[in-house]
């Protein structure tokens, strides 16, 4: 028959793995109740059965472990070199369009004396039909002083 | 595989662990990793590896998978250890951050059955295989291997926590108070999920213990 004080399930458990305190009123409690007792039993065949799991990592586990942790670590950093690389040439391509930029506004200015410039060349181009004219000038004046003489 | 492991789990800060002096031999490895010692911060994975390893192993019931884990958790060191005041034991921390990258890769693992409609009994041993090393004893070494067979079947279907609490509790030999402290646990919900293990592999294993001689 059981009765209130029988233990539940999860306190069998607990006992089973040493988790309820010695002089705890449960422990009592099973040390003289039969039904307690007989599931206690069961549980404890149940458990016991169990295989024990004998999964065990081999000696050479740790060198091979920290040559694929090093490998792993030397990936991450040579991983950053390709995003660092990117990154500077974005940055320098960013700096050179940056002082481009402002430069073009003044682009006409600065093609106006070009232009200027070149029309003075051209002007100095043409000086010898200046000084052409200017030879006509000075021919006229001489043609004018001989008649001036003749007279 | 794990390669996308490390967006679940936050490393743990050091700060949260139980206050352990560190012990001098180790004090000197991170004083030689602090100083760019590579070769120091290899010594300590050789050293370390075994035991997170085999837990692991045992956690999850794959090695390579357990391997993967463990790298992972390594690298979460070495990210971590420039934080590191000498609060407590390196193996602490290997062993809390391993634990829970088990109960993480536990749960992705449980996802993808779902999704994929995997069933468990999928992953149920080849009884060829089971039979395959009947030399030395054949009657008992497919019993032990049938055993084993069982209780990962049985393990596959807890909840991942309950899996690793079971696990940590019954074949690591913890106190539920650590396990508590290793998960981020109240020990009360520890307990719970504990009983809820065993009356879970109880009823799983059952028809197995019925069915050997």
């Amino acid at each position: 028959m059981k009765n209130t004080d029988c233990l539940s399930e999860q306190d069998l458990t607990l006992h089973y793995y040493g988790e309820i305190p010695a002089d705890s009123p449960e422990l009592e409690h099973l040390s003289s109740c039969q039904n307690c007792l007989v599931r206690y039993d069961a549980l404890q065949k149940d458990l016991k059965s169990l295989p024990v799991l004998t999964d065990e990592a081999d000696s050479a586990a740790g060198t091979r472990m920290a040559a694929r942790v090093s490998e792993r670590l030397n990936q991450r950093k040579t991983n950053w070199l390709p995003i660092l690389g990117g990154s500077a040439a974005a940055a320098v391509a960013l700096v050179v369009t940056l002082a481009i930029w402002p430069a073009q506004p003044n682009a006409p200015v600065q093609t106006q004396p070009v232009q200027t410039a070149s029309h003075t060349m051209g002007l100095e181009n043409d000086m010898p039909d200046i000084d052409f004219l200017n030879d006509l000038e000075l021919l006229k004046e001489l043609e004018l002083l001989r008649q001036i003489e003749g007279v | 595989m794990l390669s996308n492991t490390s967006a679940i789990i936050d490393s743990l800060p050091w700060s949260s662990y139980p206050q352990l002096m560190v012990e001098p031999d180790e004090q000197l490895l991170l004083q030689q990793i602090r100083n760019g010692d590579q070769r120091a911060f290899e010594r300590l994975v050789k050293e370390q590896t075994g035991k997170i390893l085999s837990l692991a192993w045992r956690l999850v019931g794959n090695r390579e998978e357990a391997e993967d884990l463990v790298q992972e958790a390594f690298i979460r060191l070495h990210r971590a250890l420039p934080d590191f005041r000498g609060d407590s034991l390196i193996s602490t921390w290997l062993y809390r951050t391993t634990t829970r990258l088990a109960i993480d890769h536990l749960r992705r693992e449980r996802l993808k059955r779902k999704l994929f409609f995997f069933r468990a009994d999928n992953d149920a041993p080849d009884p060829v295989e089971l039979a395959s090393d009947t030399r030395d004893n054949p009657g008992r070494k497919y019993q032990a291997k049938a055993a084993m067979a069982a209780l990962r079947k049985g393990l596959k279907k807890l909840s991942p926590r309950q899996q690793v609490i079971f696990s940590l509790r019954h074949h690591e030999g913890l106190a539920l108070q650590e396990i508590a402290a290793h998960l981020g646990l109240e020990t009360g919900t520890v307990k719970s999920h504990l009983h809820r293990a065993v009356t879970q592999l109880r009823l799983e294993l059952a028809d197995y213990r019925e069915d050997m001689p």
